[in-house]
């Protein structure tokens, strides 16, 4: 039974994608209410709100991994409801999601054509499937070998070739969720080139997103979700950054970042010609007590790399490292806590969190290294971790929840809260608003503030420039394994960060 | 990788040496049966291989140690045991590398001698003759044989245990592997001999797997249902027996019930010179290595002109009055310590 | 929201009872204190085993040479016994035997890295090989007191081998859940990389957890050959893979980083119940089989859909995570 167009026929034709009134709920909670969106054909449509807000859900409904309880959805003018993705994307809307969904041991060519392989007699025509693969890639101007392994690209050409695909198999509306979360800048240029190049196909985009920059160099129209509700939609002109943070969380934030001016102390940390064979050469840096220190530098740039052998997580060849006044070499993570250097490492599922456990024991799981004796003090554990999670304001259903059940910004805080169980001469935060919704950001700054306030001295890696300019006190500048200059905050300024970082300017 | 492939072509070269050395050497025994006594007289000693089943079985490491000692008072035979792990795979290849390495005579206790028939029979037809020890289903003409049949093992413990028992008596029956040939021989021996023509009654039966634990656990869980009234356990293996027993004696009804079991080794001549099982019968190891060793001795040296021989040798039934004369035999030849 | 006690472990509590309900209807010789006393006899060096093995899967690994390592410690303590005549050296020396041979794995497994299945696995025969080369392949007879160690009674009413079981249980329990240690396995089991950003030594904790195996198997093996009254290597195998089943039935999740000592203590005493009722009905032995596969397999399936369950409280807790904002 479908209803009577909303609009008037005029717009009609150019309408890709309709969703009108959609509904879905979860046992206990409404995950979308009444939200309407309109894809028109040749345009991005970038789609912003908090995590939670119920993004990925909505996506889902639209390829019909979930059913909507209420609400149409319209392609070409005609209602449809898909089965499962199978479906969806036979009728052309293709989804790119933000893990990307490849299989690493197969070839390019069979990744290409997973579940659509060519056949003859039953039988896997090889030949034919290599053949096209090359012209698929040739055509694209992407120079591999169909017969690789995918799982030796580089992760912006596996998403790129994911949008080939889609587009090789006819896809009219393509679906990316974050697309830009794990990619270099590189290759967010040769993306959005792409996404610019298909546009003026007349192929649509659905972009979901975080990065605000992002959404207003590729989006045409902008739609604003809250709380499982469209809160506003309309053409990206009509939009500015403040404007749209302040939709997203339903309040004006208007210092975003809440930078304190804070007694600066003694030197912490003092590194002096760090050198990791392939990594990194001749590092040297500091960082004084109530300190934030900031270090920019494209992904690669070996950042991570110098922090991570720091903590004894990668191995350090030569260098100094004098800590507090006394000499401190790296030898194990172990070491590294004893000696009060401790690190938030980037990945955060795969190296922070351990997800089936307990925020309980997530947050006490270093600490027991100060308690001596083989049998823990349940009851005080568990107060311990109470109290640090009060005063981080960690939101879930309970302390005993496994944290893999968590908010990323929730998880954040609970790793945050593990490391101020102990004392720290040097605390280093490996992209730690990675992912992470602006609220929850706001509220590691806050903590951010709070700690060196109390004299901690904190070590920064951001790949967010906005963030570092806000956050720190001085910014380090790394390139291709170098230390290339350094900043105090006077002298901040984006571009020259940019020009530093690019090798443009030293 | 490179080390990968250097390792991979080194491992091909040595297969290529190893088979093209292998064909030559089979090339010189695969000359017929009559011409493998002349093989051996390029002063040379013959060379015999015997491959058990499994060397961490009890039997088959028995029969492998009075194999070897009786081997040993020949100066023209010379033994090498091969073990099969308990897999009729592994069997089969060794027994194929055996050929190929110009065994003169291969003694075969088989897994599963149907199974393994037509290999042997072909193996015999191309030149090396093969004997069939303890276990055989006779499926091989040309093949020596020497067994104690598992059907007449299970008979000498039936007929006493037919004199112990009244004939309304309840009994428990323990069982081996689903579909071994000694299980399923030596039960058809109790039924025709014992449980056919007499009003006795089979409670219950199970596999017990040929285990002392399995045997255990299922005595504790009969004597719940069916308390004393069991009369004696029948078990197709001794370890399964003394398990039971172990199960009654804890019970407090060990000496109520008669316990019988098949195999007669070590375990059972202890546990009936302590008044725990009531009989066994004994398939002689040391018997079964006399004669094999005879037969293939006189296949070798063309004393047998057939080139093949079937013996059976006698099975021994044991109990109280005579177990005190395989206590003494066991602790010489180093099956019991003192 | 609340937090939700473990459903968990009441819901193998419940499937238990249900069972010896309807064991009870069935057979009016189950419920009496001496068959439920042969049950708790029948299941407990296959429990013991089920400890290690728990502890091992808790930190993402797999033991397969419990139950020929079992075989053979057992089997040394019994030589050693004959030889010394001293129960508590021979004792010793099964344990040192257990530690040894878990050392070992623990070495392989953490610190060159193997994968914990084939280490293991090779394992099984190099126990099961030395001491057939000591015995020659023959088991060891005329124990004597050495049986105390599985058929003594304690207080003259309590099987020495139940002692035994319940005495593992609560080391078990108090390792896993008051012990610095038992944190540290099942934070490695979640997550290794993790673990060890965190300042846990993976590798220590590792080869220390298969000591703590291997040492449970010495254990497990010595009540065995107790029990059997008599040395027999054979009799271990088999028992790594019944005390897979046990954990896995009490609720350990094969991916790492979940499970109990009490869930493997339930999941034991499901098969064990399961076994004695089925011969205490006279059920065929080959339909036996059949329905403990299938048993099995359903209480798999229990566990995948009570996890299930758990993805809906995520969603929920995420959901009202946001509406707080």
């Amino acid at each position: 039974m479908p209803d009577p167009p909303a609009d008037g026929g005029i717009m009609e034709k150019n309408i890709k994608l309709e969703l009108r009134g959609i509904s879905k709920s979860f046992p206990g909670v409404k995950a979308l209410d009444n939200v309407n969106i309109v894809l028109r054909k040749g345009t991005v449509h970038a789609i912003v709100g908090e995590n939670g807000a119920g993004k990925s859900t909505l996506m889902k409904i639209i390829n019909g991994l979930y059913k909507r309880d209420k609400g149409q959805v319209f392609l070409d003018g005609k209602e449809v409801h898909f089965s499962g993705p199978m479906e969806s994307s036979e009728a052309g809307i293709a989804m790119i999601y933000q893990e990307l969904n490849f299989f690493p041991e197969l070839s390019i060519a069979e990744n290409i054509f997973m579940k659509r392989q060519p056949s003859k007699a039953g039988c896997l025509n090889w030949e034919k499937m290599m053949q096209d693969a090359k012209k698929i890639l040739e055509h694209n101007a992407l120079n591999y070998d169909p017969a690789m392994k995918i799982k030796e690209l580089p992760i912006g050409s596996i998403q790129m070739l994911e949008i080939v695909k889609a587009v090789a198999f006819n896809a009219q509306v393509i679906i990316m969720d974050e697309p830009t979360s794990s990619i270099s800048e590189k290759e967010v240029r040769m993306l959005f080139d792409k996404i610019n190049e298909l546009r003026t196909k007349g192929i649509s985009f659905l972009y979901i997103s975080h990065k605000m920059d992002e959404v207003f160099q590729i989006a045409d129209d902008i739609t604003v979700i809250r709380d499982g509700k469209t809160i506003i939609s309309g053409p990206a002109g009509g939009f500015d950054n403040d404007s749209i943070i302040t939709y997203m969380v339903g309040r004006a934030i208007n210092n975003v970042y809440p930078k304190v001016d804070v007694p600066i102390g003694d030197i912490a940390f003092d590194a002096k010609n760090l050198c990791s064979k392939d990594m990194f050469e001749n590092v040297s840096f500091f960082v004084r007590k109530g300190e934030i220190v900031g270090m920019a530098g494209l992904i690669g740039a070996g950042r991570s790399e110098v922090c991570r052998s720091i903590f004894g997580l990668d191995s350090l060849d030569s260098g100094e490292i004098v800590l507090c006044g006394k000499q401190y070499k790296p030898k194990d993570v172990t070491h590294a806590i004893e000696n009060k250097i401790l690190m938030i490492t980037e990945d955060r599922r795969k190296e922070g969190i351990i997800g089936v456990r307990s925020c309980r024991e997530n947050i006490t799981i270093t600490s027991h290294h100060i308690n001596k004796g083989v049998i823990m003090n349940l009851k005080k554990e568990k107060e311990d971790a109470i109290r640090m999670s009060e005063m981080l304001k960690v939101r879930f259903a309970g302390i005993e929840t496994p944290i893999g059940y968590l908010s990323g910004g929730n998880q954040q805080k609970v790793l945050l809260a593990r490391w101020l169980m102990l004392e720290s001469d040097l605390l280093i935060l490996d992209e730690p608003t990675k992912g992470i919704d602006v609220g929850a950001k706001l509220e590691i700054y806050n903590i951010m503030i709070d700690l060196v306030k109390k004299g901690y001295a904190i070590l920064m890696i951001s790949s967010e420039l906005p963030e570092l300019l806000g956050m720190c006190d001085r910014i380090y500048v790394m390139s291709q394994g170098r230390m290339r200059g350094c900043l105090a905050r006077k002298d901040f300024q984006q571009e020259r960060i940019m020009q530093i970082a690019t090798g443009v300017a030293k | 990788m490179k080390t990968k492939k250097v390792l991979a072509m080194l491992m091909a070269v040595t297969m290529v040496i190893g088979l093209t050395a292998g064909c030559r050497s089979s090339d010189n025994s695969t000359t017929g049966t009559q011409s493998s006594a002349e093989s051996s007289s390029d002063g040379n000693t013959f060379k015999v291989a015997f491959l058990p089943t499994d060397m961490s079985a009890t039997f088959a490491s028995w029969l492998a140690a009075e194999l070897t000692t009786v081997f040993e008072t020949y100066d023209d035979m010379e033994l090498t045991v091969i073990d099969s792990k308990n897999e009729l795979e592994t069997q089969l290849s060794s027994l194929e590398t055996c050929v190929s390495q110009g065994y003169d005579y291969i003694i075969l206790l088989p897994l599963e001698p149907a199974a393994e028939d037509d290999i042997v029979a072909g193996y015999i037809a191309d030149g090396t003759p093969m004997m069939m020890i303890n276990l055989d289903d006779f499926g091989v003409d040309e093949a020596a044989s020497v067994i104690a049949n598992p059907y007449d093992l299970g008979t000498v413990v039936a007929e006493y245990a037919k004199t112990l028992l009244p004939d309304d008596a309840n009994v428990v029956v323990l069982l081996g592997p689903s579909g071994n040939t000694d299980s399923i021989e030596r039960r058809r021996a109790y039924e025709e001999v014992l449980f056919a023509d007499s009003g006795m009654t089979v409670l219950d039966e199970q596999l017990g797997d040929w285990e002392k634990s399995k045997g255990m656990e299922l005595m504790e869980n009969w004597l719940q249902v069916y308390g004393d009234s069991i009369d004696a356990v029948i078990s197709m293996n001794d370890a399964m027996a003394i398990g039971a027993y172990e199960a009654a004696k804890e019970a407090g009804v060990g000496d109520d019930m008669l316990f019988f079991g098949v195999d007669g080794l070590a375990d059972a001549a202890v546990s009936i010179a302590a008044g725990e099982m009531t009989a066994t019968a004994l398939q002689d190891a040391q018997v079964m290595a006399e004669e094999g060793a005879r037969i293939c001795h006189e296949v070798l040296t063309g004393e047998n002109t057939e080139g093949f021989e079937k013996v059976q040798i006698p099975v021994t039934l044991i109990t109280e009055e005579n177990v005190q004369e395989f206590v003494t035999r066991y602790t010489e030849n180093g099956m019991l310590s003192k | 929201m609340r937090a939700k006690p473990d459903m968990r472990k009441y819901s193998l509590v419940l499937i238990l009872v249900g069972m010896m309900i309807v064991c009870t209807i069935l057979s009016n010789n189950f419920l009496t204190v001496t068959n439920l006393t042969n049950i708790l006899k029948q299941v407990s060096i296959v429990t013991i085993c089920a400890f290690a093995q728990g502890m091992i899967i808790v930190c993402g690994e797999i033991d397969l040479s419990i139950g020929y390592l079992a075989g053979m410690s057992g089997s040394f303590a019994c030589v050693m016994f004959i030889a010394t005549g001293s129960l508590p050296l021979a004792f010793c020396f099964g344990l040192f035997l257990g530690a040894l041979v878990g050392a070992l794995n623990g070495l392989f497994v953490a610190y060159f890295k193997l994968p914990s299945f084939i280490v293991t696995l090779a394992m099984q025969t190099v126990c099961f090989g030395s001491i057939c080369l000591y015995t020659g392949g023959q088991n060891i007879y005329q124990i004597g007191a050495f049986k105390n160690f599985g058929q003594a009674n304690l207080f003259g009413v309590i099987p020495i081998t139940i002692v035994f079981m319940v005495l593992m249980l609560i080391i078990t329990h108090i390792v896993l859940r008051y012990t610095k240690f038992g944190r540290y396995l099942y934070a490695i089991g979640g997550n290794k990389e993790a673990a060890n950003a965190a300042g846990i030594q993976v590798c220590k904790i590792k080869w220390a957890a298969f000591i703590v195996s291997g040492l449970f198997a010495a254990v497990a093996g010595m009540v065995m050959m107790g029990r059997l009254n008599a040395g027999i290597p054979s009799e271990g195998a088999g028992y790594e893979t019944d005390a897979i089943t046990a954990t896995v039935i009490g609720g350990t999740s094969f991916s790492g980083g979940a499970g109990t000592a009490f869930g493997t203590f339930l999941g034991s005493l499901i098969i064990g119940v399961l076994n004695n009722i089925m011969n205490l009905l006279g059920v065929d032995s080959y339909m036996q089989m059949i329905i403990k596969g299938f048993i099995i397999i359903f209480a798999v399936l229990a566990d995948v859909l009570t996890k299930n369950r758990k993805t809906t409280v995520r969603i929920m807790a995420s959901a009202s995570d946001e509406k707080k904002k």
